[in-house]
């Protein structure tokens, strides 16, 4: 069995070759802020509980003029 | 110019009816315009082809056939601009990209572009973009407010051109705000329509089930004009209505937060302003707005990284063409889980049918946002502050735009003043699905009672 660490670096290659398939030299650090975005924007959409009836949001009549 | 009307104020429907009780000349207009960009452009590089020999040309065939009792409607001899990204018969589409920097010029022209020239209007030439419409800066465009500044993007160069009077009208795409984020950035109106309206063939692909071609005027009424030849509807009156009865959610939350100091307040005066005109202020909550953005934004990376992909995936050397963020975002974009997108669409579909039902459930005629958190932010240092607080432009430009990208809903940004720093805000009105005349009219009716289209860049003043 591989260490922890080397395991994560072949899935990390894993991840490129199909991601970067030429090998291409890309920024690492803003790779990574870049994915860091997308899993803020996965963890809302996972979060977000789909209702079975359409969504009711709060309408606050008392604040109309 | 024979008549008496100055470029920088003039709207189409007074151009229209100029060329037609021979006031105004649609080559001098032409002229005009062209002047403008030579005289502007070295500094506020918004137009990437110009040409003038051919604009000239179409000018005199508007006036021939006007003088001839051949009327194609209000765009007749009216200057436009045509944004990077969008097919242009003769003019290569080169996207703001290195990439592109040898295409050929294209033989087509996309059917948008079609339409423009069936009404007879003047093509000025391209106006810039940042790279193939993706990022909300538009290098090296700059602000006609203040030349230090961005105008916005990635529509930045259709913006400044509107702006500055160097065209009447121009077209644009919004993806993820695109349009209506440069329009807020240098006080002009921004038109989203109804995602599909228009089609986008001939338009370099950004995130097809988000691309949405739209216009950009100095005013409510000139967007509303050009929409309604441009998609062969009867052209409304322009007169504005009453507001009196016309009810408009104010979202909390999402929508409020991190506003910097300025444009709280000007968006403030602005709600003021509707409630004078008569209109119901409802204070509602839209919980799902971030993820509607989030939606969007998922959306939006994959589908660039896949229409992106075929340009670099030929050539090794091809990516480096590409500027150092967008090489991120097409690599970054292939690693994103095929299940998140899906996941995206599915909530994404959802929010959509909601916020129709929630719009006629609360009989909501639109929806009343500020369009940006902030105004331009610096060319060179393109960062939101307030205080000590620092944003990245990048997230927070589009954090009140991009939910609307993700409903499909029409929406317009209106100038709505101006901030302590002198720079242009924008009111963002999002309307119901494919109704866009209401949406115009609670507009118009905004724009000409607060009077902020007739605010004219200082450097523009001397000509009104």
């Amino acid at each position: 069995m591989r260490n922890g660490s080397s395991a994560l670096n072949l899935v990390t290659d894993d991840l490129m070759r199909f991601a970067n398939p030429a090998g291409y030299a890309v920024d690492l650090e803003a790779l990574h802020q870049y994915l860091d975005e997308i899993a803020d924007a996965a963890m809302l959409i996972d979060e977000w509980q789909p209702a079975n009836e359409p969504i009711v949001f709060e309408c606050d009549d008392e604040g109309a003029s | 110019m024979s008549g008496s009307l100055s470029l920088p104020g003039l709207t189409i429907r007074e151009a229209a009816a100029g060329f037609r009780n021979g006031l105004l000349d649609p080559v001098e207009i032409t002229a005009a315009c062209l002047d403008r960009i030579s005289n502007t452009d070295a500094v506020l590089r918004s137009w990437v082809a110009v040409d003038d020999a051919g604009a000239i040309a179409e000018a005199r065939r508007a006036r021939e056939e006007l003088r001839h009792g051949i009327d194609r409607g209000l765009l007749q001899g009216i200057p436009v601009a045509i944004k990077d990204i969008i097919d242009v018969a003769g003019f290569p589409t080169r996207c703001g990209s290195r990439i592109l920097a040898d295409t050929p010029p294209s033989v087509y022209d996309a059917p948008i572009v079609s339409r423009v020239r069936a009404a007879g209007a003047v093509i000025l030439g391209k106006t810039a973009t940042q790279e193939f419409a993706a990022g909300v800066l538009t290098p090296p465009a700059r602000n006609p407010w203040d030349t230090s500044r961005s105008p916005g993007g990635s529509s930045g160069g259709s913006a400044v051109a509107v702006a500055t009077g160097a065209s009447l009208m121009a077209l644009g795409s919004d993806t993820g705000g695109s349009i209506r984020i440069p329009a807020a950035a240098v006080g002009v109106a921004g038109f989203k329509p109804t995602y599909g309206w228009f089609s986008v063939h001939g338009v370099h692909p950004l995130a097809p089930s988000l691309d949405t071609l739209g216009l950009l005027g100095r005013t409510v009424d000139d967007v509303a004009v050009a929409y309604a030849v441009l998609r062969g509807v009867p052209v409304q009156s322009g007169r504005p209505s009453s507001l009196s009865g016309v009810r408009l959610g104010v979202p909390r939350g999402h929508f409020r937060d991190r506003l910097q100091t300025g444009v709280e307040a000007v968006f403030g005066d602005a709600l003021e302003k509707l409630r004078t005109l008569g209109a119901m202020l409802v204070e509602i909550d839209w919980d799902d707005a971030a993820v509607a953005r989030a939606c969007a934004f998922v959306l939006n990376r994959v589908e660039t990284a896949r229409s992106l992909w075929p340009l670099v995936s030929t050539s090794r050397d091809m990516l480096g063409k590409f500027h150092p963020d967008l090489q991120v975002r097409v690599i970054g974009g292939r690693l994103v889980p095929a299940v998140l997108y899906l996941e995206a669409l599915a909530v994404r579909e959802r929010i959509q049918d909601s916020m129709s039902a929630y719009l006629v459930a609360n009989r909501l005629d639109a929806i009343i946002t500020p369009t940006l958190p902030a105004t331009a932010v610096l060319a060179d240092d393109p960062v939101i502050r307030d205080g000590a607080r620092e944003e990245p432009v990048g997230s927070g430009f589009t954090r009140l735009t991009m939910p609307f990208n993700a409903t499909g809903q029409p929406v317009l940004s209106v100038p709505c003043g101006f901030a302590e720093d002198g720079l242009p805000v924008g009111l963002q009105i999002a309307g119901r699905d494919g109704d866009e005349l209401s949406l115009f009219s609670i507009g118009l009716a905004y724009e000409q009672n607060a009077g902020w289209s007739e605010h004219v860049l200082p450097a523009l003043r001397s000509e009104v």
